[in-house]
Order: structure tokens, then C-alpha cells, then sequence
């Protein structure tokens, strides 16, 4: 980036010296006096009445200081309203929440949940999607949403979106070949380090102050005011500066509405940790796909039409407008790179008796790449053409519209894949494997995703010394938004990073904002926070006119002074706009006052406008960001055992704010990758999860990822004039491509097409065994 | 219930503390100590958030009995810098950027701290393989291994 004087530097992580020394606060380090513990009782069963609860042996234990129930918080969530804060008559899958408890210590909470005595009568219970779907389904778990024209769906169809372009029957009369597949991806959980905390402190008025580690503090806010049935005024949300990860299942409300409730009740602060088991069970996970895709290409490789459908597992519930948002979005993933003429695509949300599908890094997008990037192989090696010239054969360029209307723009398919191709050598065929019984190849895949661009506000207070407060409830889960926050304000002030401070999300003094999901907070935040740098200095400069004898509009600021433009002498200290009263006057001691005011705070909100396709229907505000990947890897034959000798990322992030901080997305989005690509998936035995926990559950070890020298990150940058000072969203777009890649890297290596991800040792070994079986 | 008598040098300070027999080390550190540097996160000996140096050599704390650090000497993230002077382990992290969310970097500084003690050169395996009962989640563990190479060529002081 030319022309700044701190953005797009790889400045420090203002959080890094407090996270290194173990000096970093998170949630779960938050005590209160007299704070109670909590802990939460939960379905064994995956479908079933519940007839009776009786809490009474729990209540008379000494120490033991609320118990409640379902009875107790009749609080459906809107959209569609299917999921309450503790079960009602009902539980729907194996981790339901039915009861929970605050006592003084856990161990009594232990015991208190233990001495709950609930009856259920089993339901016929459904973990298939399509078979839920189907007329067949044992069981109606929820009433269907509406689908196309409006029409209300088939059996436990919860959310449908839809999208078509051109005249998909005239596309594939025209093609000269036909491809069609199936795709599946596997269930996948977040797995934070830091689980899900809330800390509530209810007071005799009502008045809740809730510590946790939220992605979405203003939901959390509003949330709990409904299930507590209060104004929202009375709920302050604080989430302590440092985060212990997120990447989507801290997003909405969590543990904080029950930990609330019990605080009402016992009228004391009650701390809720979740368990690892119970952030497996009962936080969002990412939701399964199963992906239908039909393809019709002309000879030369030409796109003609493209039909998709998929089916995503929700799950038992709907984590609010979560459920509807992934339906949607996950189109995005097959619309961003290719020209598709005649297109159709149809995405259903099913209900199932298993853990509640929700926002995961990736957010659907990541599930119809997958498909997508594997299918584009298929093609090539159907055509006999090189996978790399079919893709950019097709790519939407800048000004084209694409399948949903979009006119694109600062389009980075080209640039990233290129650059992948031509660090990984493509074209150069693969070294020999180092293991005799191991098969070796390249493979490349081209990562598009959505950033959404949503609503926020923020503010900057001046300080009587001149230095500088950032007010914004985008909450820091580990990427560095802070810092970015930091940056931005030092940029517009012309100040060092030492004179800005960012202090913590405090819903009682820092302003709404939509919350931290979406790849959005780079996008919303930045320009919050550049606008109301604009008020902030507006304000500076209105007051320093009199005093400079200037108009407002010829002043300018740097390094804590405002000067007059052209005549840099014609200055004064930021510091000296405030009023040191004379020594003696009333209150002399305690610091200067602000003229006429309170407080030096500039305060702004950005509200992005939808956008409008050709014909003028409305569209959600989004932009595209890239980040192709390529593989070198060998597989072993018999063991099925993935051996990558060097992963190529490269992302194009628009103008990168913090080169730093862009390239720890594109480090942890091929970890993500790897993880979600090769080694994780939640598995289920009639509903029970048998891997809920990080010995079963693999997420990639120090050990399970390609040496330092065998990942190469680079970025290109695209000119995206909507952006804050030209900056995407990039943290969801690193994880796209990795699996894709891979999958075609074994496909080339050993002639097997593995159709289901992750792409699990045993599931690969099993695929070269049937394929080697199928040859004799 | 008896109380357990736990003795022990804790970042350098001998401590007298008395604990319920079942309690764990981690319980210990964090809820009566208030050492809340070392991170809870699996509570099963998973994910090595909890990890301290017990007699020098790394232990999840969450699987160690407190009862059980009576006669040691235990080492946690905040004995191993004071306010004017981090461990090399620490600089190299911090310059870096080794870590995003930050909550597995105490477990993590800890492993590598032994491992640097106990194998002063260690090649890119042997590092990989000390800190693989640490998980990080945000990273892919890139600026974290070239951090523990850097010091480990500079020698630890």
C-alpha cells in the first residue's frame, strides 16, 4: 500500500505482550464475589417427551442456590423459533439442554444436576438428511419453512434458498458432456480453546451484568433481555479484551441467557464454563452437505449450465437467523468464480435429532467449494484438458455479472490461482514419493468466498492529553481486529500506535455493531472507525479554528497537533483544546475540561446499501475474496495416509491493513484445512456422539501440518474501492480450497475421485481399495 | 475430609498450601493460587492449555493431582519473565506474532521451554513432536515452530 503512514505495515499485535506473558484476562479467568458455579443438565436421549422433571431432591441440597427448567424460560427465539433456552416438553438430539443449576461449588452443582429426575417416553428419531426429507421420514421433528413460490416444504425442510440465471434446459442440450456427482461433507465443531464462558450478575433491580466470550455482544444484549423479560437497557454485555478462539460457534447467544436466569434466581454472580464435550454437543457445529452437481460443458471446456441442489444437516434446531443465513450464503460458493450461462441452484436446510449446524468458519461456502473444485477436475479429466486451463477457461472477470446478479468487481480468481500454479510448478510433474508404497501428485483448487458487508458504529474519545480511545463492540477473537482498529485511528491522526488505545466490548459504552462473524469486521469496523475519525476530527477542528484563527476546513492534523494546511507553524497541541482551570479555581487538580462539553467523542455508524442487480432487485451487500491453493502430496496406497510436501496459499486480500496479521489468516486458514479437510469429523452412533472430545476428535497437531519451509503464503492485491483504504474481508476465504486441492492431488496420484470430505486416512484407504478391487 | 499438605516451590517461592486430596493441580493454580496465566480447556489431557514444568518437565496440570506436586518445584507462565525481562522464549514469540487468540501460548511457551532445556538444538521434528500435545487452533503452528528454531540457534540464555 503507497501512501499510508501505518495501514498495511505488519505492525505489531497490540495484544501479543499480554498473551505471551500469561498476563492476558480471558473470560474464564473473570471471578466475582461470592460467585456461584453452574452447570447444565442435558438430554441422554435423542428424541423424546419429556413427561416428568422433578427437582426437588436437587433444590434441598445445602449450597445448591437455583434450579431451573424449561417452565421457568418460555423463550422461543425468532426465525423460526424452533429452539428454547432450556428443553419444554421435548427434547430433539443427545446434548439438549433440559435443566441446569448454580451452587456454590461444581461439585455440588455435580451432584444437584445428578438428583434431577427426569422422565422421558422415546420419539422415533431421524439422522439422515435426505432421509428425514423424504415421505419416508420416522418422524417430523419441526414445522417445515416456506420454499419455493412461497409454498410450505416437504417433511422437515427448514430453510430453502433458490437461485437461477438463463435457461438451464436449453445449457445442457447445447453441452457436448454431461457431468454429474455427489458430494458429501463430513460434521465438523469449531473447537475453540477457550470454551464457551458466561458470567452473570443479576442485582435486586434486575439490572444483569454479563462477562463472556461472545462473537455477537449486542445479540447476546438483546437476547437475554428477552429471556429474562426485561428492557434491554438492563442488560450490559462485557466481553473481556482476549478471546480464546471462535471461527463461528461463539456467535449468538450461547451459555449467557442460562447463566443469567440462574443469577435471577439466586440473586448472585453465577459462572457457566461449558465442557469440551458440552462444546462439541451443545455449541454450533458446521453443517454436513450433501451436494447434488450437474454440469454441461462444450468440448473445449466452456461452461454451459450448471445445476446444484444441496441438502445441509441442520441438526436439531436453528440457531436464529443463523440457519436461514447458511441456506443462503452457501450459494455463494458455487457463483464467485465462473461463468456459468444457464444456472440453477437450490440449497434445503433439514432438521435431524443430532447438535444444531451453525456458523463455521467458512459459513456453507467452504461445503459447495469443496464440490465445486472438485467437480472442475472431474471436467478436465473428462475433456482430457488440464484442470488448471478449464478454470481459466471460465473465470468471471471484473464487470461481468455473475449467476446471482452480482457485478463483480476486484475480482482476484486470476491473479491467486496463477500465482499458486507458478510457485507449486504445475505443469512440472511431481517428484517421486519418498515411500515406496506411496503414489505422488499436484493438485489445485481456487477458493472464492462472500464477505459480508454489514452495519456498524464506533467511536473515538480525545483525551486530554491528546491521546486516543477506540469504542467498538467488534470483539477480538484472535485475528487482530484490534490492532487493525488501532491502526486505522493512528493512520487518520497521523499518531504512533502507543497514543491509541482500544478498550474492551462494554455494551454500556461501546455502540452497536452487528457482531463478529461474516469475514465482515475488517470491512464494517474499519469504516466505522474511519468515520468517525472523520466526526472526531471535525469536532477537533471546529474548536481549534477560533483559537487558530483559520476556517475548520483548512485544518489538518498530525502527530497530536492541529495545524493549518500550507502553514504548519499556525498549530496547537490537541491537548491544549482541553481547559486546565487556573491553579486554586475550584477543581484545578483534577484535570482539564472540555469547553462546553462532557467528553471530545466522534461517533459514526456505517450502513451499507444493498445492492442491485441488472434488473434492479435488491441483493445483500457482499464482496468477493480470493485465495487459491496447490498441493504437492503423496499418498500411501495401503494406509491411505496423506503426506504433503508443500501447500501453496495465496490470498488476495484487497489492500491488506496489517501484511502481518493477513498472512496469520492464510497460516491458520490451511491449518483449518488441513483439519476440516483430512482429519475431523463428529461421529454419531444412533444419535450419541462418540468423538466429543479432542483425543477422538483430531484437530491437527504441531505434527500433522507441513513443515515451515513446505507452506509458501503470498498475497495479490486487488483494487476494491469499496473497502476501507481498499481492504476485503479475507477471514473465512483461506479455509475454501484445501480440501478440494487435495482431494484433487490423490485423484491424480492414484486414479481414485474420493467424493467424501474429510478425507480421513480410513475413508481413502478404503476408496484405493475398492478402485484397485474394481480394476482386477 | 482430610486435607491434603502440599509443599512446594512455586515460581521460585516455597508455598504451604492445603487442598482437598481430589483436587487438581490446574484447580490449584488457577482457583487458590490465582495463577489464571495457565489455561483450562479440556479438562481430559487433551489439549495442553494447562501445561506447567514439574520438576522441569511439562505435565497437564488438569491430569496432575495438586496432592501430587508436594516436594516438587513447579513452574508456570508467569515464573518465567519478570516485568523488565521476558524469557528469549517469550521475545521470539512476541516478535514473531507466533499467536492469534493466544490461549494455548502459556502451555505452549512451557513445552518449548522444556524441550529447549533439555535438547538445546533440536531439529524441526523434535519440536514438533514436544509441542504436540499442545494445540493451537488459529495458527498452523508456522510462527510458533520458527520461533522455537530462532531461539533455539540463538542458545537459550
Amino acid at each position: 500500500m503507497v501512501d499510508t503512514y501505518i495501514l498495511g505495515k505488519s505492525e505489531l499485535n497490540i495484544d501479543s505482550p499480554e498473551k505471551i506473558s500469561g498476563r492476558a484476562m480471558y473470560a474464564i479467568d473473570m471471578t466475582l464475589p461470592g460467585m456461584l458455579q453452574a452447570r447444565v443438565l442435558r438430554s441422554p436421549r435423542a428424541h423424546a417427551k419429556i413427561l416428568s422433571i422433578d427437582t426437588s431432591a436437587a433444590k434441598a441440597i445445602p449450597g445448591v442456590l437455583a434450579v431451573i427448567t424449561g417452565q421457568d424460560l418460555p423463550f422461543l427465539e425468532d426465525f423460526p423459533g424452533d429452539r428454547p433456552t432450556l428443553a419444554l416438553d421435548r427434547v430433539c438430539y443427545i446434548g439438549d439442554a433440559v435443566a441446569a443449576v448454580a451452587a456454590e461449588t461444581l461439585e455440588l452443582a455435580e451432584q444437584a444436576i445428578a438428583a434431577i429426575k427426569v422422565e422421558y417416553e422415546d420419539l422415533p428419531a431421524v439422522f439422515d438428511p435426505e432421509v428425514a426429507m423424504s415421505e419416508d421420514t420416522p418422524v417430523v421433528i419441526h414445522p417445515s419453512g416456506k420454499g419455493p413460490g412461497g409454498k410450505v416444504m416437504g417433511n422437515n425442510q427448514a430453510h430453502w434458498y433458490g437461485a437461477a440465471d438463463g435457461d438451464l434446459e436449453k445449457g445442457f442440450a447445447e453441452a457436448d458432456l454431461i457431468v454429474e456427482n455427489r458430494f458429501t461433507t463430513g460434521m465438523a465443531q469449531c473447537a475453540p480453546m477457550e470454551p464457551h464462558v458466561a458470567l452473570a450478575d443479576v442485582d435486586i433491580y434486575d439490572n444483569c451484568v454479563i462477562y463472556c466470550n461472545t462473537q455477537t455482544p449486542y445479540l447476546v444484549k438483546q437476547r437475554v433481555a428477552e429471556i429474562l423479560k426485561v428492557s434491554p437497557h438492563k442488560i450490559r454485555v462485557v466481553v473481556p479484551p482476549h478471546i480464546g478462539g471462535g471461527f463461528g460457534c461463539k456467535t449468538r447467544i450461547k451459555g449467557e441467557g442460562i447463566a443469567s436466569a440462574l443469577s435471577r434466581v439466586a440473586r448472585k454472580p453465577v459462572k457457566l464454563v461449558y465442557s469440551r464435550e458440552e462444546v462439541f454437543a451443545d455449541t454450533t457445529v458446521k453443517h454436513p452437505f450433501v451436494i447434488y452437481i450437474k454440469d454441461g460443458v462444450k468440448k473445449d471446456g466452456t461452461l454451459v449450465a450448471r445445476s446444484i441442489r444441496a441438502i445441509l444437516d441442520a441438526g436439531a434446531y436453528t440457531d436464529g437467523t443463523v440457519g436461514g443465513l447458511v441456506t443462503r450464503n452457501a450459494a455463494y460458493g458455487a457463483v464467485g468464480v465462473y461463468k456459468v450461462p444457464n444456472f440453477k441452484l437450490d440449497n434445503f436446510r433439514v432438521y435431524t435429532n443430532k447438535p444444531v449446524g451453525g456458523a463455521f468458519r467458512g459459513f456453507g461456502v467452504a461445503q459447495t467449494t469443496w464440490a465445486v473444485e472438485s467437480q472442475m477436475d472431474i471436467i478436465a479429466e473428462r475433456l482430457g484438458m488440464d484442470p488448471l486451463e478449464v478454470r481459466l477457461k471460465n473465470l468471471l472477470v471484473d464487470g461481468d455479472y455473475n449467476p446471482e446478479q452480482y457485478l463483480m468487481d476486484a475480482v482476484g480468481s486470476r491473479p491467486t490461482v496463477e500465482r499458486a500454479a507458478e510457485l507449486i510448478e504445475w505443469g512440472k510433474p511431481a517428484d517421486a514419493p519418498i515411500s515406496p508404497t506411496a503414489k505422488r501428485a499436484k493438485g489445485i483448487a481456487i477458493g472464492c468466498k462472500h464477505f459480508s458487508i454489514q452495519t456498524s458504529s464506533a467511536a473515538i474519545k480525545v483525551h486530554e492529553d491528546g491521546s486516543f480511545e477506540v469504542r467498538s463492540s467488534v470483539t477480538d477473537i484472535g485475528q487482530g481486529s484490534r490492532t487493525v482498529m488501532a491502526q486505522i485511528v493512528a493512520e487518520e491522526f497521523k499518531v504512533q500506535m502507543s497514543q491509541v488505545r482500544v478498550i474492551r466490548v462494554d455494551t454500556d459504552v461501546t455502540p452497536l455493531d452487528t457482531g463478529q462473524s461474516g469475514s465482515s469486521t475488517t470491512v464494517k469496523a474499519g469504516h466505522a472507525v474511519r468515520l468517525a475519525c472523520k466526526e472526531t476530527k471535525r469536532q477537533l477542528f471546529e474548536r481549534a479554528a477560533t483559537l487558530l484563527e483559520a476556517a475548520a476546513g483548512d485544518l489538518d492534523t498530525a502527530g497530536g497537533r492541529v495545524f493549518v494546511k500550507g502553514s504548519p507553524d499556525r498549530s496547537i497541541a490537541i491537548q491544549d483544546l482541553f481547559r486546565k482551570l487556573p491553579m486554586g479555581a475550584p477543581g484545578y487538580e483534577y484535570g482539564p475540561f472540555l469547553e462546553n462539553s462532557s467528553d471530545l467523542v466522534g461517533g459514526a455508524m456505517f450502513y451499507p446499501q444493498n445492492e442491485r442487480g441488472p434488473k434492479g432487485e435488491p441483493l445483500p451487500k457482499v464482496g468477493f475474496s480470493y485465495c487459491s491453493q496447490a498441493v504437492d502430496l503423496e499418498v500411501d496406497v495401503e494406509t491411505g495416509r496423506i503426506k504433503i510436501h508443500k501447500l501453496v496459499s495465496i490470498l488476495d486480500p484487497g489492500k491488506p491493513m496489517n501484511d502481518q496479521l493477513a498472512i496469520g489468516q492464510i497460516e491458520g486458514g490451511v491449518g483449518f484445512g488441513i483439519g476440516t479437510g483430512i482429519l475431523e469429523e463428529m461421529s454419531f452412533r444412533d444419535g450419541k456422539p462418540t468423538n466429543a472430545n479432542l483425543t477422538d476428535y483430531r484437530i491437527p497437531t504441531a505434527l500433522d501440518v507441513p513443515n515451515v519451509d513446505q507452506l509458501v503464503f503470498d498475497q495479490v492485491e486487488t483494487n476494491f474501492a469499496y473497502g476501507p483504504y481498499g481492504a476485503k474481508g479475507i477471514g473465512e476465504v483461506v479455509v475454501c480450497a484445501t480440501s478440494a486441492a487435495i482431494a484433487n492431488a490423490i485423484r491424480s496420484a492414484t486414479g481414485v475421485r474420493v467424493v467424501a470430505m474429510p478425507l480421513t486416512q480410513e475413508r481413502v484407504a478404503l476408496a484405493i481399495a475398492e478402485y484397485e478391487a474394481s480394476r482386477v | 475430609m482430610t486435607k491434603a499438605e502440599v509443599r512446594a516451590t512455586i515460581n521460585g517461592r516455597e508455598r504451604e498450601l492445603r487442598v482437598d486430596p481430589w483436587r487438581t493441580l490446574l484447580e490449584m493454580l488457577r482457583d487458590d493460587m490465582e495463577l489464571t496465566g495457565t489455561k483450562l480447556g479440556c479438562e481430559a489431557g487433551e489439549c495442553g492449555a494447562c501445561t506447567v514444568l514439574m520438576d522441569g518437565k511439562p505435565v497437564v496440570s488438569c491430569m496432575s493431582l495438586a496432592a501430587d506436586a508436594d516436594g516438587r518445584t513447579i513452574e508456570t507462565i508467569e515464573g518465567i519473565s519478570t516485568a523488565e525481562h521476558l524469557h528469549p522464549l517469550q521475545d521470539e514469540f512476541l516478535k514473531l506474532s507466533a499467536f492469534q487468540c493466544g490461549y494455548c501460548a502459556p502451555g505452549m511457551i512451557m513445552s518449548s521451554k522444556a524441550l529447549l532445556e533439555h535438547n538445546p538444538h533440536p531439529t524441526e521434528r523434535e519440536i514438533r513432536e514436544a509441542i504436540a500435545g499442545n494445540l493451537c487452533r488459529c495458527t498452523a503452528y508456522v510462527g510458533i515452530v520458527k520461533a522455537i528454531q530462532n531461539v533455539a540457534a540463538e542458545g537459550v540464555s
